[in-house]
């Protein structure tokens, strides 16, 4: 406990902040430049809420164009450090209740960055090389204590521990899949292109990625193998980022990954750079409510560890149902796709029709529900409420879903004869029965 | 400082080198690039004053090196394209050679033959309305069948030209409009193929020839009968301009595909390494698959589904495609057909490298699948007692067998091979993790 009490530079931290608050004002420009905005909040007439959350909903058009507007301009305070705990506040909000408005936008690494904001919020981050450091310098400092430093290395080192035990399953490990279909898919990429169809290669992926990821942390934390495991970082990132569209996840860890390094590496780095040390203060941030802060981020650092469990006593085919499959850093593990329709029949009428979703819903919504259960449930109550909007009495809703995963043929994936009417999880059909 | 330069150097390796089996069609000395030197190989070659092998220097796929070769070649040293033609397709990468095989032998050739056939169909209309008969009819309606044909099959790689030039929507637009068509014959405009071009897409092409060269009310005498006299004429000129409308429309799509005329075939087949089709070799290849996808799909919910009213409503055989002529049947055939063309690599110009080439390298199993899945579609397609009007109210059971086979087709289309092959088939989507 005194070592995590013992100050440390508050370099490595600021260093944090920056690469983070760079990352999400490129995160931002993005969603203009692609057109997301639209795409994703304006452009779909239904949104798949979270339980309990459906009071989250996507502001009118302009207002959500606002908002990430608004997202941007926060990030450029984090990055400069201008009234930065508020900035970082309205990030964290504003970014969790974009990614909270609908299930089809669910991203592992939108995940990390709503978790990461919401602690940097915690941590004295703008005390240091920052416009609130300059202008109030009786609120600087050059040290913080250790613990701020390691909440985020154990929340980096989380993400990569669970992102290796979401990998020790058999098509992974014996199957080299998905990596054997993504890899094959990309023949033309320069120098190794050739190469990437093979199987051998592959595996070679599949085994290096996996110990990549449950090895990484204790490299990184090792003095003596911690630059070269930071080069394994940006090798890691952007062949990956060079292989697959994973957008900012790639920049966003090899930005956030220095903080592994000793807490003065920016200054040692400047120092080496511009040819004159500059050792840090003694000033010592004052952290308010420090033992309250420190309690929340133990309580969130538990359920950080506990979460990505929990799949684990609900099923043994987690890639088939996707039970506890969000927010447990199971990133890039499979290869799933699937078509569902819909079959509604009015008991009082016996009148029966097929509903398309692809009719209602956009391109991306229909492809994330026909391969997860809640999302499937949560469309059949909403084909049932439109029903009785229109008219029709308790409707019953079937569904016809075939999901494929990991390079094998298609297998209906739902129970069809189940009402999911009043469902809040459609029934998977195990893939031993299917 | 060490690692930091490692580092660099493989990013700089991975991002700036060019693929090496770009390098090797063309490089005659196998120097590594393409330059003069091997221009003037490859015309030595061509002139007999040297060897040169075919899978460097053959750089057309014409089976032989000749000066055509020599020139593509110094073109390519000047930067003016890339020659991917070379027999062996290995250099090329298994996914380039299919694109290659596809263009070369599938749509260049298919394109050939629908221009080719429309020029007959031309021909039989311009007998047609000189002296309206039954023989004569007979035989504009075989050309026309025989030519819609070509163009049902060729929907499969629908891709390129033909929707960037929207020449397709000119030639087979479903469905024609016929009250708007006989307000064209009834008004005064010089009826002109040029004038066809001002029209929309629900007046002109194959659907709009068959409402005078099929009659299902009054039967080839009616449809004769409405191209005989004076009163007909303006029919006549009509049915005229759209035969010839469809002759230039077909021959435009034929070149803007020709290597003497667009030569699309190359931006297409240099996807990524030069050519403006696709920014890369994975989008031209992903539309392929998701162009048999669409088919599959298009054929699944419009032709059979809708007529059927699998969404409930019950039967609407006034929605089937080709409704006065009764080959709706013959039409889905057509696209399934296409469809296996594009997956077996059966093509018009010969067996060439196929989708199912690339799935059969990551699972025979799914590859088996969906040959048997194409063939049972074509089958079950087959069994339905023609018209498909009359089947989807009396003959329900064949012609919802015959639905659920092609979405059956369809599904393993999307889920099995586009997940294998990591195909994506959401443009317009997030980025993924």
């Amino acid at each position: 406990m005194t070592a995590l009490r013992a100050p440390v530079d508050v370099a490595s931290l600021v260093f944090f902040r920056v690469a983070f608050g760079l990352v999400m004002i490129v995160a931002e420009a993005r969603y203009f430049a692609h057109g997301w905005i639209d795409s994703l909040f304006v452009q779909p007439r239904f949104f798949f809420a979270y339980p309990g959350l459906a009071f989250v909903q996507p502001w009118p058009a302009v207002g959500m164009y606002l908002h990430f507007a608004v997202l941007g301009v926060c990030a450029v305070g984090i990055v400069v450090g201008c009234w930065t705990r508020t900035c970082t506040a309205l990030f964290a909000l504003g970014f969790t209740w974009m990614h909270l408005i609908d299930k089809a936008n669910y991203l592992n690494h939108y995940y990390l960055v709503s978790v990461l904001a919401c602690v940097l919020v915690l941590l004295p981050t703008g005390v240091a090389g920052s416009v609130d450091a300059w202008r109030d310098p009786a609120r600087a400092a050059d040290r913080v204590p250790a613990w701020v430093v390691w909440v985020l290395r154990v929340q980096l080192g989380l993400v990569y521990f669970y992102g290796g035990v979401g990998k020790l399953n058999h098509d992974w490990i014996f199957a080299a899949q998905p990596l054997r279909i993504w890899l094959a898919a990309s023949g033309d990429v320069p120098l190794i292109g050739p190469l990437l169809g093979q199987g051998w290669v592959a595996y070679a992926f599949s085994w290096v990625g996996m110990a990549f990821d449950l090895g990484i942390v204790p490299l990184l934390l090792w003095r003596r193998t911690r630059l070269v495991a930071y080069g394994l970082v940006v090798v890691f990132h952007v062949l990956t980022r060079l292989l697959f569209p994973i957008g900012i996840f790639p920049w966003l860890m090899i930005g956030l990954t220095p903080i592994f390094f000793a807490p003065d590496w920016p200054r040692r780095v400047l120092a080496r750079v511009a040819g004159a040390a500059s050792p840090a203060g003694p000033r010592v941030a004052a952290i308010r409510w420090e033992g309250a802060i420190v309690a929340v981020l133990a309580v969130h650092l538990g359920l950080q560890t506990l979460l990505p469990l929990r799949a684990f006593a609900t099923t043994d085919d987690i890639a088939w149902t996707e039970e506890g499959f969000r927010f447990a850093w199971r990133v890039m593990v499979m290869e799933k796709a699937g078509v569902a329709s819909f079959r509604l029949r009015d008991p009082a009428t016996g009148e029966a029709w097929v509903v398309d979703p692809r009719s209602e819903l956009t391109r991306l919504q229909t492809t994330m529900m026909a391969t997860q259960p809640d999302m499937i449930a949560d469309y059949a109550r909403h084909l049932a409420a439109q029903a009785r909007g229109a008219g029709h009495g308790e409707v019953e809703v079937r569904a016809d879903v075939y999901v494929s995963l990991n390079g094998r043929p298609n297998r209906r994936f739902i129970d069809p004869d189940a009402d999911l009417a009043r469902s809040t999880r459609a029934p998977v059909v195990p893939r031993s029965r299917s | 400082m060490k690692a930091a330069t490692l580092i660099a150097t493989i990013v700089l390796g991975l991002t700036s080198a060019t693929p090496v089996w770009a390098q090797l069609c063309g490089d005659a000395d196998d120097s590594g690039s393409i330059t003069v030197t091997d221009g003037v190989n490859v015309l030595r070659s061509a002139a007999g004053l040297g060897v040169c092998d075919l899978t460097r220097c053959d750089a057309d796929g014409s089976g032989a090196v000749t000066v055509t070769d020599g020139v593509n070649v110094l073109r390519a040293a000047a930067g003016l394209g890339n020659p991917t033609g070379c027999p062996g397709g290995s250099n090329l990468g298994p996914r380039r050679t299919f694109l290659r095989d596809l263009s070369n032998l599938g749509a260049v050739a298919s394109y050939r033959v629908l221009a080719d056939d429309a020029v007959d169909l031309n021909i039989a209309i311009e007998d047609l309305v000189t002296a309206p008969g039954a023989e004569r009819l007979a035989i504009a309606q075989a050309a026309w069948r025989s030519t819609r044909r070509v163009w049902k099959e060729s929907e499969a790689f629908r891709l390129g030209p033909s929707e960037t030039q929207r020449t397709s929507a000119r030639i087979d637009w479903p469905a024609a409009n016929v009250s708007q068509i006989n307000a064209e014959v009834n008004g005064s405009n010089a009826l002109s193929s040029a004038y066809l071009d001002t029209l929309g897409a629900q007046k002109v092409g194959f659907q709009a020839m068959e409402v005078f060269l099929f009659d299902p009310v009054g039967g080839d005498a009616g449809a004769v009968n409405a191209l005989l006299g004076p009163d007909n004429a303006r029919r006549r000129a009509y049915l005229l301009a759209l035969g010839v409308n469809v002759r230039e429309r077909t021959a435009e799509l034929r070149d803007a595909w020709e290597p003497t005329g667009g030569n699309f075939g190359a931006d297409f087949i240099d996807s990524g390494i030069g050519g403006n089709a696709f920014a890369t070799l994975k989008e031209a290849f992903d539309e392929v698959v998701n162009r048999m996808i669409f088919t599959a799909e298009v054929v699944e919910e419009d032709r059979l589904g809708a007529p059927l009213g699998v969404k409930g409503g019950g039967p609407r055989p006034d929605l089937v495609e080709s409704p006065r002529s009764g080959d709706s049947l013959q039409d889905i055939v057509a696209n399934l057909q296409g469809i296996a063309d594009v997956y077996r690599g059966t093509y018009e110009g010969g067996q060439g490298t196929s989708v199912s080439t690339q799935v059969v390298a990551l699972s025979p199993e799914i590859d088996t699948d969906v040959r048997q899945l194409l063939d049972a579609a074509i089958a079950a397609v087959q069994a339905v007692p023609p018209p498909l009007a009359d089947a989807v109210v009396n003959h329900r059971t064949e012609a919802l067998a015959a639905y659920a086979a092609v979405q059956e087709l369809r599904r393993a289309l999307t889920l099995d091979v586009a997940s294998l092959l990591g195909v994506k088939l959401t443009f317009g989507g997030n980025d993924g993790d």
